[in-house]
């Protein structure tokens, strides 16, 4: 089970270039793919989904080229659009139902996963409820469940939490890793939180480029030495703000207590901390960003 | 009601805007040029736009501009009504509904501002037409002297205060409840279709205030104009024809000289006070305008369906894996049975949530026209291919309306499979609309009957694939299908009866282009997989 995505540009009508050269050979795990909006991530995943096709390299499944053998890669394909709609009229049984004739799915088999997977995406209780009264969370799910009615071996999850409530977002992470073991899966967010539980291999993505792939454990590691604490006057904090990347501030009687992104000792007393995934993730864009603006 | 003239003209200007700017507006604009060419046929042309007993006026400025002003309000005030409907329904699907729902603009505002924004665009539509005809005149070459006044007057003041009409009309289908979706298409068309065809000229001059339109009024000059040198117009007073009237062998009209028509200070006020009339209709529409309170309906279903869902903590996905794992992961039979179990799919999807009346009427039209007695079965046939037209309408457009596309074109074969399912569900239906017919023809031993209904059916499914596919909405099959089937099954004009009441005459040539129409809806599936 191979997925090679190799040297893939896209550019858009009117010259957007949304990818260039992007290159990442994926195997069984949990990929995170993660950037900021307007990276380039969903166009990625709308190429990887075989509905998008690249303006220069190739990606391949087991080998097969997906801009000419699209239904190699079609038939173990589980996709979960960052935006998708329902038939408001059907219930979630019907509309999955739909969704496994369209797959060629036969009906006995389709009738014991739709089952199945309402139970774990937890919407048997609504499971004869129209679409249309469904809220945006709730409808979320159905997604969820219409991605997996195939047994997936490539499952692409784009923007998979939007919409969830805290517990769900627990549930459909638990859901994901459980899955995980013999499947590519592809998430793509920018929810760091979300992929530093289940992501085995990072990928950063920023203007359309790769900025890094690696484990999580190294990108933590290459911020290690540039995350700090300390406490500034609340009057300070929008000079402190100006000079550095500020990753997260809490409001104290004494003042606030800000985390600092930053390569050298950013306010007299700040002590260095152990790095997290957001840190590094905030510093690997902040290098991008002035990478760009030079 | 409170009215704020600058936020009524901000929220008009955002629509038009935002209406102008969709690339099917260039396209509207292409079709009214082409209009403007199609209204001024040559001297020896296949048919004719306007004619008085064998007679026409000379393609000077003033014929040229009343006789296309004159098509332009019969054409457009059918088009114009289709083409703005969706003003409202636009706000409502787009979610900016709910935003201005909560907002301080009052439901007058809000209508007014979608009647001057539907008004904008006719107008532009209208001006279109009024350069076309001006080339027009000039490509005819039968008086090459260009009066721009002559030919901009007519569309002033006939047209834009017909427009203003239908824009006001579009308006209050839009919030009376019940004509909102395809029914007010049917009820409009129903209505407005022969209001104009029983466009009647009396000897005595019409009534400014009971000639909405105004045709009757620039109508009864041209005749009289004819009738001062003709003795056979003056013998046969009603003897005319508007619109496109054809003629095997061709028309061979003779010409004459007209000034043009007379806009008395009368004509002008009442034109005014029909425009008046067209936003009073916007006013009405504010009455049954419900402030988008749809939206708030929804978040009461919602809020039902969600307190559902949370009253029960989920089983934990550890467990229910553990206990279901070899349903997720049984291997299935793909392939086998798949269109089928889609083409059962898409069944459904057409007929979930109609009510049972819905298949009565159909069921009634079908019996009655295995029957009838055999002169009135095609008729009786015919009527009943309108019924499922909102049925027919979704199916190229559909995922695009819902947003399932990205879940449909990631599918395996994407293309072919979706195309034929949707095809072979329409043709089910189209054969069913037709099998009372087909049935009896039959019996009777009369198989090119039975073929021209099987190439109908055929043809009105790949008809809305190819429309849905590449517009991505259902209002254009809808429009072209009613006129179609207006012209075709309803008037009987042999060459667009797809249905086959009047016999196989068309069958060979809807065959033929349901195999096109097919084949260009597979392309624009194919098309939106390349993006």
């Amino acid at each position: 089970m191979r997925l090679s995505i190799e040297g893939v540009d896209k550019q858009y009508r009117g010259g957007v270039q949304a990818l260039s050269g992007v290159t990442l050979d994926l195997g069984p795990g949990v990929l995170g793919l993660l950037g900021p909006n307007g990276a380039g991530k969903s166009t990625l995943m709308r190429i990887l989904a075989t509905l998008s096709r690249p303006t220069r390299g190739r990606v391949t499944w087991n080998g097969s080229d997906l801009a000419h053998k699209p239904d190699a890669l079609r038939t173990v394909l589980g996709y979960l659009p960052q935006d998708f709609g329902v038939y408001p009229n059907l219930n979630p049984v019907e509309f999955l139902e739909y969704l496994a004739a369209a797959r060629g799915i036969d009906s006995a088999t389709a009738r014991k996963r739709i089952e199945t997977l309402l139970l774990l995406v937890n919407l048997s209780d609504a499971r004869r409820r129209p679409l249309g009264g469904f809220s945006g969370g709730m409808r979320q799910r159905v997604g969820i469940a219409q991605a997996l009615l195939n047994d997936p071996q490539l499952l692409i999850v784009d923007e998979p939490t939007g919409g969830l409530d805290p517990e769900e977002r627990v549930r459909f992470r638990n859901l994901l890793s459980e899955l995980s073991g013999e499947r590519i899966v592809i998430l793509s967010t920018h929810i760091v939180s979300d992929v530093e539980a289940v992501a085995t291999r990072i990928a950063l993505l920023a203007h359309g480029r790769l900025l890094a792939d690696a484990p999580p454990e190294t990108l933590v590691k290459a911020a290690e030495g540039r995350t700090w604490e300390c406490l500034v006057p609340a009057a300070e904090l929008p000079a402190v703000r100006e000079r550095h990347r500020i990753a997260s501030q809490i409001r104290r009687s004494d003042g606030v207590q800000v985390r600092i992104v930053a390569d050298a000792e950013p306010v007299a007393g700040a002590r260095s901390v152990p790095p997290s995934l957001e840190d590094a993730y905030l510093l690997h864009m902040d290098r991008a960003r002035a990478t760009t603006t030079a | 009601m409170t009215l704020r003239p600058r936020s009524l003209i901000a929220m008009a200007r955002a629509d038009l805007l935002e209406r102008v700017r969709r690339p099917a507006f260039m396209v509207t604009l292409g079709f009214a040029l082409w209009a403007a060419n199609l209204f001024t046929p040559p001297l020896g042309a296949p048919y004719v736009t306007l004619q008085i007993h064998g007679h026409r006026g000379i393609y000077n400025s003033e014929w040229v501009g009343a006789m296309t002003a004159i098509l332009c309000v019969m054409f457009f005030s059918i088009a114009g009504f289709y083409l703005t409907r969706s003003a409202v329904d636009n706000d409502r699907r787009t979610g900016v509904g709910a935003i201005l729902g909560t907002t301080a603009m009052s439901r007058l505002e809000y209508t007014l501002a979608k009647w001057l924004a539907n008004y904008g665009l006719l107008a532009a539509m209208v001006a279109v037409v009024a350069i076309g005809a001006a080339a027009m005149q000039m490509a005819r070459g039968e008086d090459r002297h260009l009066d721009l006044l002559a030919i901009a007057t007519p569309f002033a003041c006939l047209v834009l205060p017909a427009m203003a009409i239908t824009a006001g009309v579009a308006v209050l289908f839009e919030t009376v409840p019940g004509l909102r979706g395809g029914l007010g298409n049917a009820v409009f068309l129903f209505t407005w279709m022969p209001a104009i065809a029983a466009v009647q000229l009396r000897t005595e001059a019409p009534s400014p205030w009971s000639d909405p339109l105004g045709v009757n009024m620039v109508l009864w000059q041209m005749i009289h104009a004819a009738g001062e040198q003709f003795a056979d117009v003056r013998a046969n007073p009603g003897s005319y024809s508007m619109g496109f009237t054809f003629r095997t062998g061709g028309w061979h009209l003779t010409t004459f000289r007209w000034d043009g028509p007379e806009w008395t200070p009368l004509i002008l006020v009442s034109r005014l006070v029909w425009v008046v009339f067209g936003a009073g209709l916007a006013a009405v529409a504010a009455i049954p305008f419900d402030r988008f309170a749809g939206e708030r309906g929804l978040a009461k279903k919602r809020a039902r369906a969600n307190g559902a869902a949370v009253a029960v903590a989920g089983e934990p996905t550890t467990r229910v894996l553990a206990a279901h794992a070899s349903d997720l992961v049984a291997p299935a039979q793909r392939g086998r049975g798949a269109l089928g179990r889609l083409v059962v799919a898409e069944l459904r999807l057409m007929f979930h949530g109609l009510p049972r009346i819905w298949f009565v009427v159909p069921l009634g039209l079908v019996i009655a026209s295995a029957f009838v007695p055999i002169a009135a079965a095609g008729k009786v046939a015919g009527i009943a291919w309108v019924w499922p037209v909102l049925q027919w309408s979704q199916l190229g457009s559909r995922d695009r309306r819902h947003g399932t596309e990205a879940l449909m074109l990631s599918s395996p074969h994407p293309i072919a499979r979706p195309m034929a399912a949707a095809w072979i569900a329409g043709f089910a239906l189209a054969l069913a609309m037709g099998a009372g017919l087909s049935l009896r023809s039959l019996l009777h031993g009369d198989v090119m009957t039975f073929a021209a209904v099987l190439a109908g059916a055929a043809f009105v499914p790949a008809m809305a694939l190819a429309l849905g596919t590449w517009t991505g909405a259902s209002k254009t099959f809808e429009i072209l299908y009613l006129v179609l089937w207006y012209a075709g099954p309803l008037n009987g004009i042999p060459f667009l009866d797809y249905a086959g009441g009047t016999g196989a005459g068309a069958a060979r040539g809807f065959a033929i282009a349901a195999a096109i129409l097919l084949a260009l809806a597979c392309a624009g599936r194919a098309r939106q997989l390349r993006r």
